[in-house]
């Protein structure tokens, strides 16, 4: 009996440090927030009162809270349709492919490489791209695409997109990673058994490989709607939410309230709400994760 | 029916090439750009390949003591980060993966949780949290900071690992006479080797990729890594793009070394912990 205490009490010294990191890291940081968002608090008094909820409703009757959150529906659901598209397309040509092993591994590796590239390096490769004396500039003017140069990231219609792009091109690599390898892991029996049947190769993708997939690239989805609704740094470096407000996601609309407009029971207030929100996914998530186990 | 199949495969090679151009053409024009003389930026029409070559841009950021600071930075704060996750993810993940422990499905799926965590909704907390313990603007906080979504991962990726180790190996080691915490530094840790690199690997991209922290927690070249310095380059007037390039292609050298040499642990990791 005594022995068996010991044993448990072994294994949990084994998780302590981990988890006492964790607990300091992001437990603490956790409670602190929602700590902040019920209370009026300010750095320049140490005096912080008890406020209830009325921070919650100044959020929620805000114009620019519910303008940034559409924006970052916005940014999300169109960042997470290219994900998919280009992932798609990328994967079922290396599905089909049947070149020698070198060359679609010398493929998978050049179309993983933007993912490598630090969000700011690839911030700074679309600046330049985007520039009005920019090469994309010039190649959409010379083919008559467009009239006259324009700043992409200067101009309230054009902003947004142009930040998609960018997260696009960064982050498709995981997609793709992730759904070739869920491609390529449909057993041999079931793809024989549906060639022994005569099926061509659009009915094998449409009866054998996606409805085995699926499952993944639904916890794929999800997990890729979570991440991209809280994104910040494009923001931040390339636009500053500008301009006219047109590409202040969520996130930067956090860190603008708290550390440009010093009302960080405000932005506390946001956070709160944001991590609500996410959780729903979140636990859509866990559950997705537990029952197709592929990732 | 032979002669049809070469050629749709031809047709399949050739999409393959074009979609790899358009997807690298961003790297190669960074690339290109860092190498050409001002003059040459914005010339008409665009050169992939410059005319004039001009090393003028690298020289203008080696030059610049900053960047050395910013580099260096980056560097201490991802080492730093990888090293401290390695350390305390073995142990925790041998906990998971060898003892019993009653929270375990809790624990483990709180770390998942973590690990897609919007870091956002924590800046606020360690802004407050540096400013009273006196640790803005330094290493620590940004190791810490860090280390909330570099730790998760790590866990889980070498729980994963480990639990495909077989225990017979260090069952023996401790019939032998080894305690356990022997066994563990002298047969699994050895044994674990592979995955440390995968797992490093991916601490330290996770690391050096990182900008929100650094730039809500520190402030000027001294400590913040060169993401911050890179973001800066978007608020100056009249940017000289061709050592903005030169630094974006230093910066990415890292990067590119560890793509060349361990793809195939990147690949793996990227299967086994989906990571923002």
């Amino acid at each position: 009996m005594r022995r068996r205490f010991r044993k448990r009490a072994e294994g949990y010294l084994y998780i302590l440090p981990a988890y006492t990191l964790l607990a300091l890291v992001t437990g603490y940081p956790v409670i602190r927030i929602v700590g902040m968002s019920l209370s009026s608090f300010s750095f320049q008094t140490d005096h912080t009162r008890w406020a209830g909820l009325s921070e919650f409703s100044a959020v929620l009757a805000s114009r620019s809270f519910w303008s940034s959150a559409s924006i970052t529906i916005e940014f999300t659901v169109f960042s997470l349709i290219l994900h998919a598209v280009i992932a798609w397309v990328l994967a079922l040509l290396m599905y089909g492919s049947r070149e020698a092993r070198w060359v679609t591994n010398l493929f998978r590796g050049l179309w993983i490489l933007p993912w490598l590239f630090s969000t700011a390096a690839a911030a700074l490769m679309w600046g330049l791209l985007y520039n009005p004396f920019g090469v994309l500039n010039y190649t959409l003017v010379n083919t008559g695409m467009l009239q006259e140069p324009i700043d992409f990231l200067g101009r309230s219609g054009t902003a947004l997109g142009a930040l998609v792009n960018v997260n696009v091109w960064r982050t498709y690599p995981i997609y793709f990673v992730l759904l070739l390898g869920a491609m390529q892991s449909v057993p041999d029996s079931l793809l024989e058994a549906a060639r022994i049947e005569g099926a061509s190769y659009f009915k094998e993708l449409r009866y054998v490989v996606v409805p085995f997939v699926w499952p993944a690239v639904l916890t794929m989805t999800l997990l890729d709607f979570i991440t991209t609704f809280g994104h910040f740094d494009l923001v931040k470096m390339m636009t500053g939410g500008g301009p006219q407000g047109s590409t202040q996601t969520l996130a930067f609309y956090i860190y603008r309230e708290a550390f440009l407009s010093a009302n960080f029971s405000y932005s506390a207030a946001v956070s709160v709400l944001m991590f609500a929100f996410l959780s729903i996914f979140s636990v859509a998530y866990l559950k997705a994760y537990t029952r197709s186990n592929v990732i | 029916m032979i002669r049809q199949f070469r050629l749709a495969s031809i047709l399949r090679t050739f999409t393959m090439l074009i979609l790899t151009a358009v997807l690298l053409f961003p790297v190669l024009w960074m690339i290109s750009t860092s190498l050409k003389p001002i003059m040459g930026i914005f010339s008409v029409p665009p050169h992939l390949i410059p005319q004039h070559f001009s090393l003028s841009g690298y020289r203008t950021i080696l030059n610049d003591s900053r960047w050395l600071h910013y580099f260096y930075n980056s560097y201490f704060i991802a080492c730093s980060v990888t090293l401290l996750c390695l350390v305390v993810g073995t142990l925790a993940a041998y906990g998971f993966s060898r003892m019993k422990i009653g929270a375990r499905g809790p624990l483990l799926y709180a770390t998942l949780v973590m690990q897609m965590f919007p870091g956002v909704v924590l800046i606020v907390p360690y802004f407050e949290l540096a400013k009273t313990l006196h640790l803005f603007n330094t290493y620590g906080v940004l190791i810490m900071a860090d280390t909330s979504f570099v730790l998760p991962f790590t866990i889980w990726m070498l729980k994963s690992y480990l639990d495909n180790v077989p225990t017979e190996i260090e069952s023996a080691a401790m019939i032998d006479g080894c305690s356990r915490l022997q066994a563990v530094t002298r047969v699994v840790v050895p044994l674990m080797a592979p995955s440390f690199v995968a797992v490093g690997t991916w601490a330290f991209l996770g690391a050096w990729n990182e900008y929100m922290f650094a730039v809500t927690l520190t402030t000027g070249w001294q400590r913040a890594p060169a993401t911050v310095g890179l973001g800066e380059f978007f608020g100056e007037f009249g940017i000289n793009w061709n050592s903005v390039m030169a630094t974006g292609t230093l910066s990415s050298i890292p990067l590119m070394i560890i793509f060349i040499f361990l793809q195939r642990y990147l690949v793996r990791g990227m299967t086994v912990g989906a990571v923002k």
